[in-house]
């Protein structure tokens, strides 16, 4: 985790995103969201449904749906180039280029029509000058680096005809096609089982150190950020709670949010005891409690919580967190 | 009484200690459920998908066992069938003493009131076109009509404050809630008839973490209070082990290992078991560790690997005896079952 700023790989600013809905208010899906990824680097960002995270991965690879969403500010430094403000056909050469992206449901992202050989080498032809003859050579070998049985079969058959996890790796060699620098893993082993999904994270863990690049990791399951990333942001509602090294956040979590669901992990309550609960349910994001979003559902909550909005600011060295509660401990 | 497969019950020192004044509600031997696949124009059934083959279990009064596996093993359908939601093609199941497997429609209607479910997805298990009282009480209506109407309705209210909703939801329809709420609600419907027994079909999966706790206490809450046995069907290894007493892992339509919770989690016996343990990842950095990783996928249960279901992904298989040999379930420890030739 060098900080130096020529280690920086990817520096999203401040960024805001609304969706405008026919009936209804505006929805503010991330409400200023900034972190940065450090090259060679494994960043997790954690939150529930509906908190933004997926929103701030797509927004990265401005493939924000418009209509109905608006990237309203903000910049996505890549490599100190601000991918929002470049031309779309820039845009293109850089999505499955130099950063690439894995779903959730591999099913859906892939073609149902083609094969899975067909789809990796249209990856490698729309970014790299190849030649068809070396397709079929390259394709296997991608395939045989992500520990496809038999790539020779798997070049030629059909999404349907593999299972979940062999998808996902048919995805995540797409994703290698083109040495990509950055990895944006959008809860890719969500739909899998346990063992599948231990497979599919030592594959990534793998391929990073092989390959020196950075992974964004989104999902909403703590104990998959425990076992593989370096730094962790946690986002409530659209906006960062908290961002803190990955250690420092399980062994002391400082945000009232990110405690609360540390302690109601089951595995994290040893013994048949109540499990501690964070109360109430996570705001609708169209109508988010004012300032501090969290307030409603916090043990620590004062009369300034819902009276003025909270900053994200520096308690710890390297740990950030939104709270009032935390800044005023930090003053006494 | 401890209520396991009867073969065993010769090995009279082995077995299980149950607390005084518990005893078994609910006894499966040997179930088997094969759904045929058919193919072509006369639909001709060309193979039999072995979702369920030979499954033993027992669940005491106020107990809970957590059925474990992953997806496509069969522990869904077991559940179903111990409801006979499914009907089994083989095998006997035991609840209250009774055999049920070939009960009369007319007599199992009266025996669901005391067996009921709860579904993974919050959203598609209730009816969009109901208010959420039309769903609670649909049970009552059916079995306590004679009660009236005013009884129905002081029960709704009773049961939306049992679950932690207002009785004003009584008049609200489903897609007015958020999904832990849902889930509420279909704790309410199931818990309408006083049942004895609840099969819990992946209850939490579908919520989000600050939820899942939430609903997790309930149903502990539930337990106690009202007596309620549960079959907790899940992945999630951590929740099963926080609210079951025993665990039984599912692997291919196989129970491969059955015992108390927290021994089968502190040491597991069968290979798949110690498998699925350092798969789960443990909300720790600093445990992270060398995993065993299983060679594969679960290969189809329209033809299940010969001998032992597990051999082809075993690390520990032994080429003589597991390719070949089907192992029986073994009574390894006290209380602890496993299917496997190699335990000792």
């Amino acid at each position: 985790m060098a900080s130096a700023d020529d280690g920086t790989l990817l520096d999203v600013r401040d960024i805001r995103v609304t969706f405008h809905v026919a009936d209804g208010p505006p929805v503010r899906a991330v409400e200023g969201v900034s972190f940065t990824i450090e090259k060679g680097e494994t960043l997790a960002v954690v939150g529930e449904s509906g908190c933004g995270k997926s929103v701030t991965g797509l927004t990265i690879m401005r493939l924000i749906p418009s209509p109905p969403g608006v990237i309203e500010s903000g910049e996505v430094l890549f490599q100190g180039r601000d991918l929002l403000a470049c031309p779309e056909r820039e845009m293109r050469s850089i999505r499955g280029g130099e950063i690439a992206m894995i779903f959730q449901e591999p099913m859906t992202s892939l073609n149902p029509v083609f094969t899975i050989g067909f789809q990796i080498a249209e990856a490698l032809h729309a970014h790299r000058d190849v030649s068809k003859a070396e397709d079929r050579k390259r394709v296997v070998e991608l395939l045989r680096r992500v520990q496809i049985p038999s790539p020779e079969e798997g070049f030629s058959s059909y999404p349907h005809q593999l299972s979940g996890g062999m998808r996902q790796r048919a995805m995540i060699a797409m994703a290698l096609a083109c040495n990509s620098k950055l990895l944006i893993a959008d809860e890719p082993t969500t739909a899998l089982d346990v063992t599948t999904q231990a497979q599919i994270f030592e594959l990534l863990t793998e391929l990073r150190q092989e390959m020196g690049g950075s992974i964004l990791l989104i999902t909403h399951d703590l104990a998959v950020v425990a076992e593989t990333a370096d730094r962790v942001v946690v986002m409530y509602a659209g906006r960062v709670v908290e961002q803190s090294p990955v250690n420092e956040l399980f062994d002391a979590p400082l945000h009232p949010y990110t405690r609360g669901l540390l302690e109601s992990i089951p595995s994290r309550n040893a013994g048949k005891t109540k499990l501690p609960v964070i109360p109430g349910s996570v705001p609708d994001a169209a109508h988010k409690p004012a300032n501090c979003h969290f307030h409603p559902r916090c043990p620590y909550a004062r009369q300034k919580c819902s009276q003025q909005d909270p900053e994200l600011r520096q308690i710890l060295p390297g740990r950030f967190a939104r709270c009032w509660a935390l800044g005023d401990w930090l003053e006494t | 009484m401890t209520g396991w497969r009867p073969k065993i019950e010769k090995d009279s020192k082995h077995q299980r200690a149950t607390p005084t004044g518990s005893e078994t509600l609910l006894e499966v031997h040997n179930l088997k459920k094969y759904f045929p696949v058919r193919r072509g124009l006369l639909r001709r059934i060309v193979a039999h998908i072995q979702a369920v083959d030979g499954v033993d279990l027992s669940i005491r009064r106020g107990g809970c066992l957590g059925l474990v596996g992953e997806s496509g093993c069969g522990k869904t359908t077991t559940g179903r069938i111990i409801l006979r939601l499914i009907e089994p093609d083989d095998g006997q199941i035991i609840f209250e003493g009774t055999r049920i497997e070939s009960l009369p429609d007319n007599q199992m209607r009266l025996l669901r009131r005391k067996m009921q479910i709860i579904f993974q997805d919050p959203f598609s298990s209730l009816n969009p076109r109901f208010t959420v009282g039309g769903i609670i009480s649909e049970g009552l209506k059916i079995f306590e009509a004679d009660k009236g109407r005013q009884y129905i309705n002081a029960r709704i209210v009773e049961l939306l404050r049992t679950v932690g909703l207002s009785p004003d939801a009584a008049r609200r329809y489903p897609h007015e809630f958020s999904g832990g709420q849902r889930q509420r609600i279909g704790i309410a419907r199931a818990l309408a008839l006083n049942p004895k027994f609840i099969v819990c079909d992946e209850p939490v999966s579908a919520l989000d973490a600050s939820i899942q706790a939430q609903v997790i206490n309930l149903l502990e809450e539930l337990q106690e209070r009202l007596g309620l046995a549960y079959l907790f069907i899940a992945h999630d290894l951590s929740v099963v082990r926080h609210i079951s007493d025993e665990i039984a892992v599912m692997y291919l339509g196989w129970i491969v290992e059955r015992g108390p919770a927290d021994e089968v989690c502190e040491d597991p016996l069968h290979p798949y078991t110690k498998a699925l343990l350092s798969a789960v990842p443990s909300a720790d950095p600093h445990a992270r560790r060398k995993r065993i990783m299983l060679k594969g996928d679960v290969p189809t249960p329209v033809n299940p690997p010969p001998g032992c279901r597990f051999c082809p992904r075993c690390f520990t298989s032994d080429s003589s005896v597991c390719p070949v040999e089907v192992p029986p379930e073994r009574e390894v420890r006290p209380g602890r079952f496993v299917r496997c030739h190699l335990v000792k």
